[in-house]
Parts: structure tokens; sequence; C-alpha cells
């Protein structure tokens, strides 16, 4: 079975072909260009309508296949922006009516923590989900993916942002943070339970610069506290659930500096770490193909009548099992029985 | 202090079984992660391990079942042991657990005497003998009685019950709850804070994504 992903929750419209082994057979994606950092919804909506046919036509260059032989579409449904969601989902269905194909439509966190298993071969990790607005610590539990903790404010990679921005990085300021080097600045450290908070973090980092603190020292003690905050709350939900596998996804886990740390805190605790490669940590098209053949294979297609996206789609919100390869493949045979 | 056996080792602490001028006592250390940056890791060590036992001390004055705190020195603490078994540990069995109905009116005492724990996830509920409850745990703890900070309390059980113990946790959450709101200062703020709480996940997610 062959799936074609449509990706367009935010700044990044991505198209991916995948089939039913696993196979990653094109990802090409457009995010769009902001050199002040930020952008408005309308913008990111007009860029997608502009580049999704032709990244779908170059998509399926790539893979060296027609349309004809693809055989199910997907589409990020939620959560994310209202406009450039309508804009993937239009195309999608646009496409499976045309082809006559099914619409699937997938929840975009789950299609991160997918394609994260399906990359590293984690089986039923404890997953660490980081990214611009979302991050969140999960475990699938009880036919369901359950969030243990998660930012009480921002996500990481938006305080990251807010941060760069002020110091003039440009977007995304994530990977130039990451690598300045700088000395110690005590600024506060959040975490209660499994939760924690950056904006407080931004603003204190914000008050130092304007007090005149050196902004490398600043920008490095906010990474330090930033990541040393993930960390604990992970190694607090390792202790937790008693989990021997540590998996981290979404666009913040491709930073060698997160890596880094996860990989002393997993050490000592003796789990496995495994990180999505960084061209999958990001919003991508292949990671909605391939969540799309899960979602088909549990719960079939998507009605085009009830496909409308959902903004505010959480991820604790739907079933979801983390299948092993056997069962997908045990799933997928009794479809094609079925018809 | 004579130490004895390892008793547990929790995300943050290892907890060892020993003797304190003869009588048997716990003794809680905070080793160092050396994940942190060694400044930030010292700071947090010794900033929680203080605070946990200034807040025991003043929990266990205002009628709060914890435990009562023998000794303090930098990392570590030297603390009565508390027999029973976790919250957690009951979950993980199976059992539905008895007791819940009064952990809701010990965290509504806690809120009253003008603390928040932070941390009230089911490793850090002890059940005893009969209905017994004691919480342990307060290195996160705060001096606070704002709404915010309490209803955090509730959110950060309500998810890691959830997250540890699906089926089991309806009960227990709304066991929790109406005891709780039966006792605690402005628990109809609190509770309606909760709320917020949750919506403001949806929220952020829904608008300020960026990847
Ligand atoms: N006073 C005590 N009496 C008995 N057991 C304790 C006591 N304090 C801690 N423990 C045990 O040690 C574990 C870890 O201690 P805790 O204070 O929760 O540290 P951490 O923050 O590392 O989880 C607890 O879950 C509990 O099983």
């Amino acid at each position: 079975m062959i799936s074609l992903g449509i990706e367009s929750t935010a700044h990044t419209a991505g198209v991916g072909i995948v089939d039913s082994d696993g196979r990653i057979m094109a990802n090409v994606s457009s995010a769009i260009r902001s050199d002040l950092g930020g952008f408005r919804p309308g913008e990111a909506a007009e860029h997608h309508s502009r580049v999704i046919p032709d990244l779908v036509r170059e998509a399926l260059r790539e893979a060296g296949l027609t349309f004809g032989e693809v055989d199910l579409v997907a589409f990020s449904r939620g959560p994310g922006m209202g406009q450039p969601l309508q804009v993937g989902a239009l195309a999608a269905r646009a496409l499976a009516l045309r082809g006559g194909k099914p619409l699937v439509g997938v929840n975009h966190p789950i299609a991160h923590i997918e394609i994260g298993r399906l990359a590293t071969g984690a089986d039923d990790p404890l997953v660490v989900y980081v990214a611009g607005g979302n991050t969140q610590i999960l475990v699938e539990e009880g036919g369901r993916v359950r969030v243990l903790g998660e930012t009480l404010d921002i996500g990481l990679g938006n305080a990251q942002e807010k941060l760069g921005r002020k110091l003039g990085l440009g977007f995304p300021a994530g990977p130039k943070l990451d690598s300045i080097e700088g000395e110690w600045v005590d600024l506060p450290y959040t975490v209660k339970g499994m939760d924690m908070a950056f904006s407080g973090l931004v603003t204190e980092a914000e008050r130092r610069i304007r007090q005149g603190v050196r902004p490398e020292d600043v920008a490095w003690s906010f990474v330090e506290v930033a990541f040393s905050m993930l960390v604990e709350v992970t190694e607090r939900a390792l202790a937790a659930t008693g989990r021997g596998e540590v998996l981290i996804v979404g666009g913040v886990g491709a930073s060698p500096r997160l890596r880094e740390k996860m990989e002393i805190m997993c050490e000592e605790r003796g789990a496995e770490l495994r990180v999505t490669p960084p061209e999958l940590c990001r919003d991508n098209g292949a990671m909605v193909a391939w969540a799309g053949i899960l979602a088909l294979a549990q719960f079939g297609e998507t009605e085009v009548g009830e496909s409308r996206v959902l903004p505010d789609w959480r991820v604790d919100e739907l079933e979801w099992r983390f299948l092993r390869k056997d069962e997908l493949r045990a799933l997928l045979e009794g479809r094609s029985r079925r018809g | 202090m004579e130490v004895m056996e390892l008793l547990a080792r929790g995300a943050e602490a290892e907890v060892y079984r020993g003797e304190y001028l003869g009588k048997p006592a716990v003794i809680k250390i905070r080793p160092e992660k050396r994940y942190r940056h060694p400044s930030l890791d010292r700071l947090l060590r010794i900033r929680r391990t203080r605070i946990e036992a200034s807040i025991l001390i003043k929990a266990k004055r205002m009628g709060v079942p914890c435990p009562a705190v023998l000794d303090v020195w930098g990392d570590t603490i030297v603390m009565e042991e508390v027999r029973g078994t976790t919250l957690a540990s009951v979950l993980e069995g199976g059992e539905s657990p008895v007791g819940v109905d009064e952990l809701g009116r010990v965290v509504a005492k806690l809120h009253a005497a003008g603390i928040v724990h932070n941390d009230l996830t089911p490793l850090n509920v002890i059940f005893g003998e009969g209905e017994r409850v004691c919480l342990i745990d307060f290195g996160l703890a705060r001096y606070s009685r704002s709404v915010e900070d309490r209803a955090v309390d509730l959110h950060v059980f309500e998810q890691s019950v959830t997250g540890l113990a699906p089926s089991a946790a309806p009960e227990v959450i709304s066991t929790f709850f109406s005891s709780y709101s039966r006792e605690a200062p402005d628990a109809a703020s609190v509770l309606s804070r909760v709320e917020d709480i949750r919506r403001r996940g949806r929220y952020k997610r829904g608008q300020a994504k960026r990847g």
C-alpha cells in the first residue's frame, strides 16, 4: 500500500510518499520564509496553496510513481493554525476525490511520534515531543496517547524564537541559539510535577539583556535552563512509568545540545535514547503519509464530508495504539480481504 | 547517622533506610545531575533540599500528615520513615484505592496552610494503615495562596493519574476533587481555574503553533 501525505499545520508545507513496509519514497517540503521571525496564518496559507501542487508533482517524480499508483491520501487534520490547515485539507480532498482514493485525516503529534518510532525502531517509548507550540511528555497507555507532562504556557520552540527575535537572530533561531557559547547567568527554572513553564524564563532573559548582561551569556544560559527543565521532566516520567526507552520527536529534537543532555540522563537511568533524524523531526509530509497508513489500518478512512480540520485537536482526544509491524500487516490484510 | 539499605531511587533523590540517634530514619540525598551545568545543578539541589525541610516542618505544624524532619544539611535531609504503599503502586496493582477521599482533605488542609506541593503525583502519596494518607517529596513546594498555584496542584494530580492509570483515573479523580472541594478554601475558584488550565493547553496549541 502506498500513501501520499500532506502536511500544512504551520509554517511548512510538505508532501511525502511512504509504503506500508515503512519505506520513505519521497519527502519534499517548502517553508514560508520570514526573516523577521513570526508570520501570519494568512501568509502561510497563501504560501502553502501556491507550493502544494508542485510539491505533489515533485514527490511523485522522486518516488518514480504516477498518482494512479498511490492507494491513499493522508493529511494533517490538526492541531495547528486554521487557515494553513484548510489548504492542506482542501488539496487532499481534491486529490482523493479525483483519484477515487480513500482520504485519511491524521493527528499531527501522532504523525511526529509514529515517524520517530519507524525511523528509530522504538517500540513502546516514553515520547518527548518538543516543537514550536508543543512541548509534551507522552506515553501510550490503555489505547490512547496520554499526556504525562507538558508546558503550562508556551512551547519550548516558541520560547527560543521569542528570545531569538530579541537578539536579532532571524527565524528559525533555535539552531543558532544552540551553538552560542557563553558563561552561566542565573535564570528562572520552573518545573511542577512533570509540567514546565517557559514564558517566565523568556521574560527574565530579556530583562537581563536590557540590564546589560552579555547577550551570549544570556542566550547560552537560556538554552541550558530550558533543556535542563525538559530533561528533568523526562527523567521524572521515566521514574514514574518505568519505561526503558526515550524517543525524541518534533522540530527542536534536531538540537545536538538537547540530545547530549538527554543522553547523559538516559545513560544514568539505564534507558535507551532514540532520536529521530533531523529531516524527519521537522514538520514533513512523510510522517503524515505513514500515520495515514496506521490510521487507515486501525480506524478506516475519513469520509470527505466529515473531514473538516480540527485546529484544537489534542493528542489525547483520539484513540491510538502503537502497532508492531506484524500487527499492522495483519490489520491491513484483514481490511483488504473485507474489500 | 548510620545508612543501611537503599529504599528507593526516585527521579531526583536516593532514599536510604538507616538509623539516626539510635532511631530508625530515612535519609534523602539529591545527587548531582550531570546533564545540568554544575552551577545550576548545585543551586537547585541545595535550594530544593532547604525548601523541602522548611515546608515539611511548617506543614507538619499545621497538621498536614507528612514525615517529621530530623536533620538537614547540604543536599541531605534525614526524616522519619513513613510506612505504607505509594498510590502509584496501588494503582499499578489494579486495586481501587481507599483513602483517596482522605487525600482530598489532606490537600485541602495543605492549601489552607498556605502551601502548594507542586509535585502531586501518585508517587508522592503514601497510604498507610486504614485510611491514613501521608504526603512526601516537598522539593518543589512553595508558600503560596494563589488560586493559580493551587489549581496547578490539582492539574498535576489529574494529569499524572490519568497518564499512569487511565482505567482507574476517572473514579480516583472525581473522589479526590469532590472531597477537596468540600474542605478547601476558595474551592470553586480553584476548580474553575483547573478547567482554564486544561483549556489553555488547547488554545495555545491551536493558535500559536510554529512547527
Ligand atoms: N519519609 C519516607 N518514608 C518512606 N519512604 C520514603 C520517604 N521518603 C521517600 N520515600 C520513598 O522514596 C521514594 C523517592 O522519594 P521522593 O522524596 O519522592 O524523591 P524523588 O523526588 O526522587 O521522587 C518515594 O517514592 C518513596 O517510595
